[in-house]
């Protein structure tokens, strides 16, 4: 009888090799916590930003040390004028975030950082909306910037704006902050959550246990 | 279970039943719940489950709990309190990593360089690191990581 013996090098190369991760999701399951079932259209389905001002961002994409939890947070820092630190990204949970057929290809930066962008512009927009309707003045006075949005001699904190508001308007062609403006993308930064990888802190799949296990 | 043993990890001593085989990874992972260690090979060939056992780096995944007489350092023990070792600080700083499994061992196992070679030469540094695999292959800033914390040290 013939023995089917496959070294692991014929093995990776019959799979195609490379970084393969996939995520299945039902493409009606769009929903998280905040956005309840929102359509990806929507920036609650994206993002969500507390009271405290923290912003949780939804992404079907899934961390595994390409560092796209570095480069997505920096995407929507960029646009929300955030620090990195204001930002926590939920990754591949799939019971919360939107639909994604999977992570690979090296589609993430192509892909993902020009949607969190277009989410992030448009929170940012949506904020300054909200500061004008609520202070009754010109828009294009007020800047929102590092978690406050201030002008005409009024200010408040992204998330006492977005408090009353929950940021279900749909995702608009804002423009995007231009490179030539970048003060956040296309630099390196720290990992993010690299200090729990050094410390032995983070919790790698095999690290888990699940409840009475 | 027909064995107690008492380790002293971390500074603390516990005591924990093991069978004579017991490896002292799966006493530090599932007994003690110290997870920063990684089984990665089980053969004591890729590194990934080093931790400082008198001070020398030691493979856990090979070595039977019951056996372990000296202090256990892993790298929960490392830093003190929020002041990361130098060389946890150097990994950092130079982003020697990608996922990240292959770190904690890959620190732990240059811990015990720096303590018995405060100057390691480069070719030092890499015959000592090269039974530590990282599939990443984020090797050249592991050793810059390394050099790095050598010099924090000696400038301390």
């Amino acid at each position: 009888m013939k023995r089917l013996e496959l070294t692991r090098r014929e093995v990776l190369a019959r799979l195609g090799g490379g970084v393969l991760v996939l995520a299945f999701a039902p493409a009606c399951v769009a929903q998280n916590r905040n956005s309840g079932g929102q359509a990806n259209d929507r920036i609650a389905a994206w993002l969500h930003i507390g009271p405290e001002g923290k912003v949780t961002v939804f992404t079907g994409k899934v961390e595994v040390g390409q560092d796209i939890r570095t480069s997505l947070t920096q995407a929507v820092a960029e646009e929300l004028r955030l620090p990195m630190d204001a930002i926590e990204l939920v990754m591949g949970d799939t019971d919360r975030v939107p639909f994604d057929q999977g992570t690979f290809g090296s589609r993430t930066t192509p892909t993902m950082a020009p949607i969190l962008r277009r989410a992030a512009a448009s929170a940012r927009e949506t904020l300054l909306d909200l500061a004008a309707a609520r202070w009754s003045v010109d828009r294009s006075g007020l800047v929102a910037e590092g978690g406050t949005v201030r002008g005409g001699g009024h200010s408040a904190t992204y998330g006492d704006l977005a408090k009353d508001q929950p940021l279900d308007k749909p995702v608009r062609e804002v423009p995007l902050t231009e490179p030539k403006d970048w003060k956040v993308m296309g630099r390196p930064m720290p990992k993010v959550g690299g200090r729990a990888i050094v410390t032995g802190r983070h919790a790698y799949t095999s690290d888990l246990r699940r409840p009475a296990c | 279970m027909d064995a107690k043993v008492t380790l002293r990890v971390n500074g603390e001593a516990r005591t924990i039943e093991v069978f004579p085989d017991t490896s002292l990874l799966e006493v530090l992972r599932d007994d003690l719940g110290l997870t920063g260690a990684k089984y990665g090979c089980g053969e004591g060939m890729c590194g990934a489950c080093t931790v400082l056992v008198g001070g020398k780096p030691t493979r856990s995944c090979v070595t039977p709990a019951a056996e372990v007489k000296a202090e256990v350092v892993t790298i929960e023990g490392l830093a003190q309190g929020d002041r990361l070792h130098p060389l946890q600080q150097a990994f950092l700083e130079e982003g020697a990593m990608q996922c990240g499994y292959c770190v904690t061992g890959m620190i732990m196992n240059a811990a015990g360089l720096l303590a018995t070679n405060a100057k390691p030469t480069t070719a030092q540094i890499k015959e000592h690191m090269e039974g530590n695999v990282c599939r990443c292959c984020t090797y050249e800033r592991i050793v810059a990581a390394i050099e790095r914390a050598a010099r924090a040290e000696e400038s301390r």
